[in-house]
């Protein structure tokens, strides 16, 4: 079903690799790979949330495709309204136009504000850089994006700190919504919260992704937020897209071995789930010197002679089609 | 002064008051905190930040930063046949320190923080060994060996030789848990032990602390914000809100049954794996206010849905609903259940 629509943003192999310096001269010794050739379709009005564990490369992957660091290799191409065109090589007024329409919510929304601005000013700066002239237009803009996340008009005035961390992410959220982004990439926003004023969070995006159908990235550690906001979760591990599903197929629907022992890992209310544990052994290898065929044949408990010698691609799953795709030899026959 | 001889508590808070002073002000940080543990079980202590959580846990071994004193109450410790008023004894006295590290075992989150960087890590566990008992350097580090290898620490031998920053956190947090648990303590105090790992490590340092406490007897207070990780692992849960414990019973009370206002917010403020995503997430309005500005009743009834005049009137008392699940609500009726709101506030 994907295939007869056009993605918003598509990435292709995306590469990033960091070179790792060392000896006295500070030579190149070798390259962190943090992304390790993604490949991801992102559809007007949908969230797809980014999950994976420390080091997996899911924040690396954020600010690639807000372009807040150039990838080493691979293509990043945006629909403007006339078909995808490459966005790596913008510059000038045509990548401030790209900035307009994709925009980042960062972890900590205390670092997001400048202190010594009032809040209000810091979102008027915003659109004033993105060339809202008029500023009659920009309070009209700003006073719709607070009344959405539910910041009264009369809070502008006020500097960060005299907002709670929830009010400040909230702030952040009307911050990035003046500017009518078409997509908005979420990194990491409810981490810092308390779980009741993650709710709030939460809920928050929710409703502003029903109402003003914007396209979403969710990054998050959280397998059960990222299920619940996401339409669509991608699971990482290593620098790799290991799986995308459908976010209400989770978990039953899970074909990854790393996302299944990723899943239930999870602590859970539910009393039964205890039974179905599967506890991976060892740590996330490092990203200096991957094994050579999947990244997870190190710790998978059903790896097979395959998985060390060559790199699974993300292909559709065989058992239940459609917008499910995997990366693993598991997934036989696929094409 | 002498335990409950109903059950083998091993450790026993008699309404502990703790106040910090800050500038000119003092603030109430702990009031009036009971709690009975009886030995052997895991209990976990759960709240959002600033509820007092970790404050407990640095009360009971007297670690409070120097503006912090406990101003009223009673902290047994029973050690063997003989009890212990921890709070009476002198903060870095003699007695003080051969109980905290040999009879209480503590585990800190932040890893990197907690252990000495310019030493190496086998030292540092071995040091609380020779600190406490007498024993010989060598046949100090023959024990940690052991233990490390019993913690599931790769070639022990080697890591014995290394220094922190070698460790991945997982790792660390298992060093951790050796130092903490190297002199055989009756009673483990972890205060999110692993709130800075990730999710398949987290499940790796919990089963170890479970087999802990099952294999050799031992005593867990468990400090988390994570209701979910609580349901996996505690007997016993105390929910905390500003200083207070405002539920308190078994894992299966509290969770699967909860009566106080706060913990129901509390869980159903948390997706779990199969949430069903077309109902809204619940949320608690404001944020939890600061113990500075606290004034009489319930300190939740600023943003309780169930408010009523009488909550705001005096001090909530523990009420008990079943046998071992104390709740501290005046709304709750004769049968400890709260009544259905109009409103709809609550997804019942």
């Amino acid at each position: 079903m994907s295939n007869t629509r056009t993605p918003l943003y598509k990435v292709g192999q995306i590469k990033k690799h960091f070179p790792v310096l060392g000896g006295v001269l500070r030579r190149t010794k070798g390259y962190v790979k943090a992304l390790d050739g993604v490949d991801l379709e992102v559809f007007r009005g949908e969230t797809i949330s980014v999950i994976g564990e420390s080091g997996c490369g899911k924040t690396t992957l954020g600010r690639m495709l807000a372009l807040l660091d150039k990838p080493t290799g691979g293509e990043l191409s945006f629909d403007f309204g006339q078909g995808l065109q490459d966005v790596t090589s913008l510059r000038g007024a045509d990548q401030m136009r790209f900035r307009k329409k994709v925009q980042m919510i960062f972890q900590d929304p205390y670092t997001s504000f400048n202190p010594r601005q009032r809040v209000g000013a810091a979102m008027d700066e915003v659109l004033r850089v993105h060339g809202v002239k008029d500023e009659a237009e920009r309070s009209a803009r700003i006073l719709e994006a607070c009344e959405m996340v539910n910041i009264r008009p009369e809070y502008l005035q006020r500097y960060p700190h005299e907002f709670s961390g929830g009010q400040r992410q909230r702030l952040a959220i009307a911050r990035c919504l003046a500017t009518k982004p078409e997509l908005i990439i979420a990194d990491e926003i409810v981490s810092a919260l308390d779980v009741s004023i993650q709710a709030q969070i939460v809920n928050l995006l929710l409703k502003i992704q029903k109402e003003t159908g914007l396209s979403f990235i969710f990054v998050t550690h959280d397998v059960a937020v990222a299920r619940y906001v996401g339409h669509r979760v991608a699971v990482m591990y290593l620098g790799n897209v290991v799986e995308i599903l459908p976010a209400d197929s989770l978990p039953e629907a899970a074909e990854h071995p790393y996302t299944i022992a990723l899943l239930s890992a999870v602590p859970s209310m539910n009393p039964t789930a205890k039974d179905q544990r599967v506890a991976l052994q060892g740590e996330v290898p490092s990203p200096i010197d991957m094994p050579k065929g999947c990244a997870f044949s190190t710790r998978c408990p059903s790896v097979m002679d395959i998985c060390r010698t060559e790199r699974p691609v993300l292909k559709i799953s065989n058992i239940s089609k459609g917008d499910h795709q995997v990366a693993c030899h598991l997934n036989k026959g696929a094409k | 002064m002498s335990l409950s001889t109903e059950k083998d508590l091993i450790l026993d808070l008699k309404s502990v008051n703790v106040k910090f002073k800050v500038e000119d002000d003092t603030l109430h940080i702990l009031r009036d905190v009971s709690l009975s543990i009886p030995r052997g079980s895991f209990l976990c202590v759960v709240g959002e930040s600033g509820c007092g959580k970790s404050v407990t846990a640095q009360a009971i071994v007297q670690l409070l930063p120097d503006n912090g004193e406990i101003s009223s109450g009673e902290i047994l410790f029973s050690q063997g046949n003989q009890v212990v008023e921890l709070n009476q004894l002198e903060k870095f006295g003699k007695q003080m320190r051969g109980v905290r590290g040999a009879k209480i075992g503590m585990i800190f989150q932040d890893t990197l923080s907690s252990l000495n960087p310019a030493h190496k890590v086998g030292r540092q566990v071995a040091e609380s060994l020779l600190q406490h008992l007498p024993i010989s350097k060598g046949e100090a580090r023959t024990r940690v060996i052991e233990l490390f290898r019993k913690l599931g620490i790769p070639d022990p031998e080697r890591r014995y030789e290394a220094y922190p920053h070698e460790f991945s956190g997982g790792m660390r947090q298992r060093v951790m848990i050796a130092i903490a648990t190297i002199c055989e303590p009756d009673l483990v105090i972890a205060d999110e032990p692993t709130t800075a790992l990730d999710v398949t490590i987290q499940a790796q340092i919990m089963t170890l602390l479970k087999d802990l406490q099952k294999s050799a007897g031992k005593t867990f207070i468990l400090i988390t914000h994570n209701m979910a990780l609580v349901s996996e692992v505690a007997d016993h849960v105390a929910v905390m809100y500003l200083g207070r414990v405002v539920e308190y019973g078994t894992v299966e009370q509290v969770l699967r049954d909860p009566r106080h206002p706060y913990t129901k917010a509390l869980m159903a403020s948390v997706p779990d794996l199969d949430a069903d995503k077309n109902v809204e997430l619940q949320t608690v309005d404001g944020q939890t206010p600061s113990p500075a500005e606290v004034t009489v009743g319930c300190e939740f009834a600023g943003r309780c849905p169930y408010v009523i005049a009488a909550c705001k009137e005096k001090t909530i008392e523990m009420t008990q609903v079943n046998p071992g699940h104390d709740v501290r609500c005046v709304r709750l009726d004769e049968n400890g259940k709260l009544p259905i709101l109009a409103s709809g506030a609550l997804h019942e």
